[in-house]
């Protein structure tokens, strides 16, 4: 079942159409919002307010065979709001609800001792359409256009977009210290 | 003899070359969210209500620097919001002006709006309402009639009252909706619920609305149920009474019909005495012949001569 036939029984009401949409598209979205939210907002948190929009906004969609790029518009919304958030959260503490403490999972620890925190820091610092691209395109690994879909932008901006990004991140040292320790890895 | 393998990687390392490929093989150490995030993720958006967005919390105790920036942020941040007052009264249906940016309503009926900018508060009298909250407007509308509270933060929601209780319909959007005291649900575009009055006298009211608008009678039986057990005044019992009497007479139950007139006779103080009486007698006549109907037609005999008669007739 494609996505418009999934929107259109959940607009008919059909239960299971809520859950085929949660099922395909919740760890897509809650994806993004780890790795374009940065480390600095609650990305389940962000992701549930992607969701929520997504389920109570669908009938405005008028054409569901752009529900992907309208599900990416939504989440870079909603991502935009929780880094602003972060943001006046870091000048008057307390000010927002923290995000919930997680308990420190092995994944993440492992991630650590590896330097992919400041990986996370380097792509983090891209600007947001630079980040969008690179993570689209190189770490999710989808196609160019399908990320021009997703973006709502024409391909040249794509690959302009993501020529600017590799410039960018091959001067990080992070990022040189990660292609180190992969070599390094391999080497064995 | 070399691994021709290790030697580019060697050369690579030591030319420190990033190219695209090996960009992408750095950037796809990038994690994407723990494997149980998903499963926390939509345990919340299974609940039946939003999680509260997040909220003001008092700014804790910091240091005196940190507390003088953050007494000004909140001191720079927009003043308190205003407070609403609007009357809505029937006879002209109306688009209301002048509301907070991402409400609209249109109202024809009676009632009132208070609550402030950001949460607006209307109390539902009588008549049809159409509300309707734009998203990302941080607003958080509540909707109170005798027996429903209907909440939304994003949605269009139509509400009508009348003696049949309050019917709300969800146009877009999501609300939560509690009928009298039972707990919330949220009902998602195209769901409807009816709330029905809580009280005796509601119901009453629902009763006989039903009566003449000669709703099914299963459906006007299902009322009656309701208010039993329900506090009542007298006259509203007697009125169910007279209501549950007419019911069985449309069923075509005359034996229960019977039975009910009699029980509201037996309510303290006796209202609608004489209706009742009548009823009774002229049940107890044709089911259970003088002796039944004559307790009846005594007490109607002083007043009407055809009970009088009747009486005199069961006495021969």
């Amino acid at each position: 079942m494609n996505d418009a036939q999934i929107i259109a029984d959940f607009l008919d009401g059909k239960a299971a159409a809520r859950e085929a949409l949660l099922e395909r598209w919740l760890p897509p979205v809650l994806d993004w919002c780890v790795r374009l939210g940065g480390p600095k907002i609650d990305s389940e948190d962000a992701a549930h307010d992607v969701l929520i929009v997504v389920l109570t906004r669908l009938d405005t969609l008028e054409d569901p065979l752009r529900f992907r790029s309208w599900l990416f518009s939504v989440t870079r919304k909603v991502i935009d709001r929780h880094r602003r958030r972060a943001w006046i959260r870091r000048w008057v503490p307390g000010i927002f609800v923290e995000p919930a403490s997680r308990a420190p999972d092995p994944e993440a620890t492992t991630a650590s001792a590896r330097g992919v925190n400041q990986l996370i820091t380097a792509v983090d610092a891209l600007p947001a359409r630079l980040r969008e691209v690179v993570v689209l395109s190189q770490v999710e690994e989808r196609p160019l256009p399908e990320v021009a879909e997703l973006l709502d932008v024409p391909l040249g901006t794509v690959k302009s977009r993501l020529r600017l990004a590799r410039e960018r991140l091959r001067g990080d040292p992070a990022v040189r210290a990660m292609h180190h320790a992969l070599l390094a890895g391999e080497l064995g | 003899m070399s691994d021709p393998r290790i030697d580019r990687l060697r050369t690579r390392l030591a030319e420190d070359v990033l190219d695209p490929p090996a960009l992408k093989a750095v950037l796809k150490q990038l994690p994407g969210a723990p494997s149980h995030a998903v499963g926390r993720v939509r345990r919340r958006l299974d609940q039946p209500e939003r999680a509260p967005d997040r909220l003001w919390r008092p700014v804790p105790v910091l240091g005196l620097g940190l507390a003088t920036v953050a007494m000004a942020a909140v001191a720079s941040w927009p003043a308190a919001p205003l407070p609403l007052d609007r009357t809505f009264t029937s006879g002209e249906e109306s688009v209301v002006a002048d509301l907070p940016q991402g409400l609209h309503i249109q109202a024809s009926g009676d009632g009132t709006l208070g609550g402030t900018q950001v949460a607006p508060s209307l109390q539902w009298t009588r008549g049809r309402l159409d509300v309707a909250v734009d998203e990302d407007q941080g607003l958080d509308l509540m909707l109170r009639t005798r027996e429903a509270t209907v909440r939304t933060r994003a949605g269009r929601v139509e509400v009508e009252r009348d003696r049949a209780g309050t019917r709300v319909r969800v146009g877009q959007g999501a609300v939560a909706v509690a009928c009298g005291q039972d707990s919330e649900h949220t009902l998602l575009a195209g769901d409807q619920v009816e709330c029905w009055p809580t009280t005796a006298t509601g119901l009453l009211g629902r009763a006989e609305l039903q009566a003449t608008q000669e709703a099914p009678l299963s459906a006007r039986q299902a009322t009656l149920d309701a208010a039993a057990g329900l506090p009542a005044e007298a006259a509203v019992a007697a009125g169910l009474g007279l209501a549950q009497v007419e019911l069985h007479l449309a069923a075509d139950e005359p034996v229960a019909a019977l039975d009910a007139a009699r029980a509201t006779l037996a309510l303290d103080p006796p209202v609608h005495a004489t209706a009742l009486q009548q009823v009774a007698a002229a049940l107890a006549l044709t089911e259970e012949g003088c002796e039944g109907a004559r307790p009846h037609l005594t007490a109607l005999a002083p007043t009407h001569p055809d009970a009088a008669a009747a009486l005199a007739d069961c006495t021969r």
